[in-house]
């Protein structure tokens, strides 16, 4: 045997025997049945559903028992909200296709009702001091957590998952007491706990699968603050 | 088949080769996470197959090499200068050097390491792992001895064996 493959071999039976340690890191079975079955239960994801997905089935139920008060509430704020009601200019029976309200203590409230005008809601956001990037996709969409959601211009933050999951709902905390109408989307965001270097990625799209109606969600994330990714 | 059957008797050999190509539990779970729900929403499909779990199994490969994220890697925990010949155990020099060596492979490219994990992992054939990868085995074969290649030369050059007592520093 040359000197060249028995140091191959060793090479290779030491590999065996590294690679057999990491088992250990397996996740456990019962957290992978239940990310299979509640896409909800899944790390650093967060959704906010519309109405009409049955995935969200269990948290709907709750948000749902609120909808006639959130939708009074609503339709109140926007008609006094004046110059901060931005977006698509409603026709006179029709809501706007979204709106950001910033309310007492400085916390802004948007609303998203259609999925039209991504960049004037990116540009109402920033001007609010949110560094962000809204991205609205008209199709089907099955969300996932890889880096490859995030648009191509932004990086994901260096950080845990579990750090930016305790950050992201500090920012931006979930269920919102408006979390949810029958065909809108409420984002509840706390300027002040976004830090230095850090923005917002906010995804609204139509809800898939089992989708009926005008219903979409929501996915957020967090980002490294860039002039390219979110405006600073 | 159905998911549940799928899940009680192959579960846990998935999930653990999960942890083997991504080297820790974080990304294992990021990778995870993705291809069990789309597995869960495909299943009318996915359980049709005669294999289900080696198209998981491919599913896992694909989501690994193609995710963008590089969270934290095992790298090894110690310096030469930090180890004493004179005190270590025959089974913690073996352990330092495991470290090493998948510190080593964890710099790897993501198709390098996956081939080298469906290959002394998993036991895989060339063939086999060609076609999870959608190559050729030519590709197989030469991102294996590649990859073996900057084993033996990262652990013989960056990364020494444990340094000789006298090199130690107060």
């Amino acid at each position: 045997m040359t000197g060249s493959k028995e140091s191959r071999e060793r090479t290779e039976d030491d590999l065996r025997a590294a690679l057999k340690t990491l088992e250990q890191q397996a996740p456990t079975v019962d957290w992978a049945l239940r990310v299979a079955h509640d896409p909800a239960a899944r790390k650093r994801l967060r959704l906010a559903p519309s109405a009409g997905w049955p995935g969200w089935s269990r948290l709907a139920a709750a948000a749902l028992a609120a909808v006639a008060v959130t939708g009074v509430a609503l339709a109140v704020a926007t008609h006094h909200s004046g110059s901060r009601t931005t977006g698509i200019a409603p026709a006179p029976a029709r809501l706007a296709a979204w709106t950001v309200q910033r309310v007492p203590g400085g916390t802004i409230r948007v609303t998203i009702r259609e999925l039209r005008d991504a960049a004037g809601l990116q540009a109402q956001l920033r001007a609010d001091r949110v560094p962000a990037n809204v991205m609205f996709l008209r199709h089907s969409f099955t969300p996932t957590t890889s880096a490859s959601a995030i648009p191509r211009a932004c990086r994901a933050p260096h950080m845990s998952d579990k750090a930016n999951a305790t950050l992201q709902e500090k920012i931006m905390p979930f269920p919102g007491p408006f979390a949810v109408g029958p065909n809108s989307v409420v984002l509840v965001i706390h300027p002040s706990a976004i830090p230095a270097g850090i923005g917002l990625f906010i995804k609204a799209f139509a809800a898939s699968p089992g989708t009926t109606g005008s219903g979409f969600a929501l996915q957020t994330d967090l980002v490294q603050a860039s002039p390219l990714c979110t405006g600073s | 088949m159905r998911f549940e059957e799928l899940a009680a008797r192959r579960l846990p050999a998935v999930l653990r080769f999960a942890a083997v190509l991504t080297g820790d539990r974080a990304s294992a779970e990021d990778v995870v996470q993705e291809v069990l729900i789309r597995v869960h929403q495909r299943w009318d499909k996915i359980g049709g197959l005669d294999q289900p779990e080696l198209y998981i199994r491919k599913m896992i490969v694909n989501e690994f090499i193609s995710s963008r994220r590089k969270l934290p890697r095992l790298v090894p925990s110690g310096r030469g200068s930090e180890v004493d010949d004179r005190v270590t155990s025959d089974y913690a020099a073996r352990h330092a050097e495991r470290d090493a060596l998948l510190g080593e492979l964890a710099k790897l490219p993501r198709r390098q390491r996956a081939v080298l994990v469906l290959r002394y992992y998993e036991g895989l054939s060339d063939t086999a792992i060609a076609a999870i990868l959608g190559c050729a085995q030519g590709t197989v074969r030469s991102s294996a001895s590649r990859a073996l290649a900057t084993l033996r030369i990262e652990l013989s050059g960056p990364h020494p064996a444990p340094a000789m007592p006298e090199e130690r520093k107060p």
